[in-house]
């Protein structure tokens, strides 16, 4: 659910193969993605480590 | 057909190319799903606020930077490129080295650069050309979806122009730091220093990489298959024993044996020497497998043209013995 208006995804509109999803790199890396076929970082702007998904809670935001 | 992961030009000197970007590999291995045991219930991931445990749509994620104290600075993805015009448009080539130079533990994911059009075809094909006859790879940085990426550019053998990404030297872990401790190596005795390296002589080969299969996968491939028909599922035999140290040698012995039995019937070197080949018309790729047939010593560090001439004279050499 967007609280923000819609911004139009720069890759989409360069017509470049990239995935939506969140890679996240493991010893297995796996995507947010279901339907993501390519793990390639390079597909995904968008990445984390798996040790990173604990949840911290952060304090402010500058 | 595979669509471009980037557009951008590869800049050479004060040339500049425009190329499309595409993934040259891809895995072949059993891509699994995760369930819940004893449910047929997929996991899913959600990306959620952490406050609200609302979904949050791709558009309105952004990226922060923790500083400390678990504060963070948001990145706009346009911060991003601002803070390196250009450098996400161009591949800029910095200087050239011979491949062999690279260690392999830098080397991540190829991909090819084609021309974005046809009418760059030429400045392309000059410096695939000028790439292929000196052997070496052209060092590049660019910067693709928020990240530097160091890269070798090179000649293909399909007259493309590959592009491997590598890992910055800070990405090397130092052994000395992250391993409990380091293997003490002590000096090998004389004789079996010597068995190990007739052992690795009889085994050396050509590099034909169609001749290594992914044999776990087709046995994951075969379980699955095994699974759903209901059949028994076997398990395989437990790995070899460590051999003692007592053993060594005589272990490093029969291996050699074993190997010279099987290699009994292998055509001889002579059979590399092929004095119908035009060598002007081959790869460098090409060249470097028969130098390497022919036992060319330094071929390694050989220009394209070095590689023909010790070809050419390596083979008469051969066809005359």
């Amino acid at each position: 659910m967007p609280t923000t208006p819609e911004r139009r995804c720069p890759e989409c509109v360069a017509a470049v193969a990239h995935c939506h999803g969140t890679l996240i790199q493991a010893a297995a890396p796996e995507c947010t993605d279901t339907t993501c076929a390519d793990l390639d970082i390079a597909l995904h702007p968008l990445v984390i480590n798996l040790a990173d998904l604990t949840p911290v809670r952060s304090r402010s935001v500058a | 057909m595979a669509r471009p992961i980037w557009h951008g030009a590869i800049n050479f000197g004060l040339v500049t190319v425009p190329v499309d970007m595409f993934g040259a590999t891809e895995d072949h291995t059993v891509s699994f799903r995760q369930f819940e045991r004893g449910t047929s219930d997929r996991i899913r991931y959600k990306r959620v606020n952490e406050r609200t445990g609302d979904e949050v749509a791709y558009g309105d994620i952004v990226k922060g930077a923790e500083v400390g104290d678990g504060e963070y600075v948001i990145i706009e993805p346009e911060e991003l490129d601002q803070i390196a015009p250009g450098r996400s448009r161009t591949i800029d080539i910095s200087s050239f080295v011979a491949l062999e130079e690279i260690d392999p533990i830098h080397f991540q994911k190829t991909y090819w650069l084609a021309p974005a059009k046809e009418e760059y075809g030429k400045a392309y094909g000059l410096l695939l050309q000028a790439m292929r006859k000196t052997g070496r790879a052209g060092i590049a940085n660019f910067v693709m979806r928020g990240k530097e990426y160091l890269t070798a550019v090179r000649a293909g053998d399909d007259d493309l122009l590959l592009l491997t990404t590598l890992l910055f030297a800070e990405d090397l872990r130092d052994p000395a730091k992250e391993l409990k401790s380091l293997p003490e190596i002590t000096p090998a005795r004389g004789r079996e220093l010597d068995m190990a390296v007739t052992l690795i002589d009889s085994m050396t080969d050509d590099w034909t990489p169609e001749d290594y299969e992914d044999t776990y996968a087709r046995r994951v491939e075969k379980l699955i298959e095994d699974k759903k028909a209901g059949r028994e599922v076997v398990a395989e035999d437990a790995p070899a024993h460590p051999t003692k140290v007592v053993d060594l040698f005589e272990a490093l012995s029969k291996s050699v044996e074993s190997r010279k039995r099987r290699r009994s019937d292998t055509p001889s070197k002579r059979a590399a020497a092929k004095p119908s080949v035009d060598l002007s018309n081959l790869t460098k790729a090409e060249l470097d497998k028969m130098a390497r047939e022919l036992d060319v010593k330094g071929r390694s560090k050989m220009t394209r043209d070095q590689l023909q001439d010790a070809v050419a004279t390596a083979s008469t050499s051969a066809q005359a013995s």
